[in-house]
């Protein structure tokens, strides 16, 4: 077990995908910590095309977009973590405890995922947008976080299945041990790299619904995400083409495929890791 | 409680009395399986009984309900003469513990092997300091004859079927329990680190008046540590009586083929290695 970690910092997959989204957090973190105020418009500089004050240009409202840009990354990053941890921790909870005390509980816990797999997720938003004002980041981060864990959950429950077959799991019951504690200590560590996957894939999918959400002017309209940088160049029309401002819409598109690319590869890394039928010695 | 002065009934420690286990799965169409059907035994201090039979006879489901693992569906099992539901889960342990088949899958693959001693002593009453507990912990091991130094701190792929097997051995020593389930204990394991397994139960049982059920599919290894012995087929018991009348003058047709086939398990093991 301990082996699979130096596995880990050994594959180049993973220490790539790592690298680039370390410089992506650090940018979004950073990054607006230093530039000034990201929705201050300068009306006397509307449109301007990239140039050494203005690194990535300014919107049709005058704005910076390099700093509209690096707070774009660190909220749209707060997004997916909201939404990764809860995640994870919804789906590890419904997925390994039910199933463990079986009975009753395991029925509950299988009804409630299957209800959440066919939960339309863009209807709900569209709803909820509506009736809430104001969504802000932390709303939608539990929102897409409330929708994201039950494929998870599926696949932590059919583990847990077979792992508590263990008999590892009978001479823990056997030492006083009750069912929490046993899937605590005995079944869940042997899941730890898994669950890290799960949390890799619903943070990555998570920042990939809100910046749809966002294009298509269903999510926050008052904080900065990739995709509001998206909808807001789309929609803007004080040039006469919004394609002409291409440094407007061009580096959030290109961050946003850069981080979900990073995503991705950190779990391909982890994928081949974890899985040893994947895994080239 | 005072455990050593009431084993009553002539030394029994543990009886089965029409035992019967049914596994159903399935919510509306409902399939039965018979894991067990009308098993009784008996189990005296400091004796070895066998519970021989072919693969799927159902040892597996006696031995689970033994240890409190599923529920029977009818019978009653006893422990010192009191239903063994009537026992404190953490009571019923420190008497009664089990060795499995599979020693690699008794062994937590994310600890190290410390871990399955250690938390035997959470069936102890009270604390006790980590410097005794280590104390205890390698002379049990030096008891049973194991290396401490060879087998602590060191994860399960690291050690031998047979070291496994007689830690788990340790562990219920360590406990102190009177009765040990030992179910297929010595299956996974080679021939050679075999007799030292069956040998140790043999001195255990001898020294410390250790009552072990013995669960096995190997005749000769029935033959070879106990002195009672029953033969199980679909579930049912089909014989049982002391070991040299059941292998010798078999009555039932099953234990006649049992012991047919074994010279011809013993020959493809030799073949094999
Ligand atoms: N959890 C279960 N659910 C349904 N059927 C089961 C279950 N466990 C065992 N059985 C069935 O009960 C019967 C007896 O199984 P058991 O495991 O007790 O056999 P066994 O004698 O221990 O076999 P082996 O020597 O292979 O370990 C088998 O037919 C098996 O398929
Ligand atoms: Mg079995």
């Amino acid at each position: 077990m301990i082996d699979v970690w130096e596995l880990l910092l050994r594959s180049r997959k993973f220490m790539f995908g790592l690298a680039v989204l370390i410089s992506l957090i650090l940018l979004g973190t950073v990054g607006p910590w230093l530039l000034g105020d990201p929705y201050y418009m300068n009306l006397s500089l509307i449109g301007r095309p990239p140039s050494p004050e203005h690194l990535l240009g300014t919107t049709s409202f005058g704005e910076d977009v390099f700093t509209q840009l690096c707070n774009a990354i660190g909220n749209s990053l707060v997004v997916g973590l909201i939404a990764g941890v809860l995640g994870t921790l919804i789906a590890v909870f419904v997925g390994a405890v039910g199933p463990y005390i079986g009975g009753m509980a395991d029925r509950i816990s299988s009804l409630a995922t299957n209800l959440a797999l066919v939960l339309p997720l863009i209807p709900l938003f569209i709803i909820i947008a509506s009736v809430v004002r104001g969504l802000n980041l932390v709303l939608i981060g539990l929102i897409l976080a409330a929708t994201s864990w039950p494929w998870a959950a599926r696949s932590i429950r059919s583990q847990v299945l077979t792992l508590k077959e263990r008999e590892y799991v009978n001479l823990a019951r056997m030492s006083g041990q009750n069912s929490v504690d046993i899937v605590v200590t005995e079944v869940l560590p042997n899941m730890l790299a898994y669950i890290m996957m799960v949390f890799v894939i619903l943070t990555g999918t998570a920042i990939l619904a809100e910046s749809a959400l966002s294009m298509i002017g269903v999510s926050t309209t008052r904080t900065i995400t990739l995709g509001y940088m998206l909808y807001w160049a789309q929609h803007e029309t004080t040039v006469p083409f919004w394609w002409n401002i291409w440094w407007w819409f061009i580096p959030p598109g290109i961050v946003l495929t850069v981080l979900l690319t990073a995503i991705f590869v950190i779990h391909a890394g982890m994928d081949e890791i974890f899985n040893p039928r994947l895994r080239e010695l | 409680m005072d455990d050593t002065s009431e084993t009553g009934n002539n030394g029994i420690v543990l009886k089965c009395e029409g035992l019967t286990k049914l596994y159903t799965s399935g919510l509306i169409r409902t399939k039965t399986v018979t894991g067990a059907k009308d098993v009784s035994f008996g189990i005296k201090r400091g004796e070895i009984v066998s519970l021989a039979g072919e693969s799927g006879s159902g040892k597996s489901t006696v031995a689970r309900m033994i240890l409190r693992l599923i529920k029977p569906t009818s019978g009653s099992i006893t422990l010192n003469g009191r239903s063994i539901y009537s026992y404190d889960i953490r009571e019923y342990y420190r008497q009664v513990q089990a060795v499995f088949q599979d020693p690699y899958s008794a062994f937590n693959p994310f600890y190290t092997v410390d871990h399955v001693m250690e938390r035997a002593f959470g069936l102890r009453e009270g604390s006790i300091d980590p410097d005794e507990k280590d104390k205890i912990i390698q002379s049990t091991l030096e008891s049973i004859g194991l290396n401490p130094s060879e087998v602590l701190g060191r994860y399960p792929h690291e050690l031998s079927g047979g070291q496994m097997q007689r830690m788990l051995i340790g562990r219920s020593l360590l406990i102190g329990s009177q009765l040990l389930i030992a179910d297929e204990p010595t299956s996974m394991i080679d021939a050679s680190t075999r007799a030292g397994v069956l040998n140790l139960l043999l001195s255990l049982k001898k020294d410390k008046g250790l009552s072990v059920l013995f669960i096995t599919h190997d005749i000769g290894q029935a033959q070879y540590v106990s002195e009672r012995v029953l033969v199980m087929k679909q579930g049912e018991v089909v014989e049982q009586g002391p070991v040299d009348e059941v292998f010798i003058r078999p009555k039932h047709p099953y234990t006649k083929e049992l012991l047919a086939a074994v010279p011809t398990l013993y020959e493809r093991w030799d073949t094999c290695r």
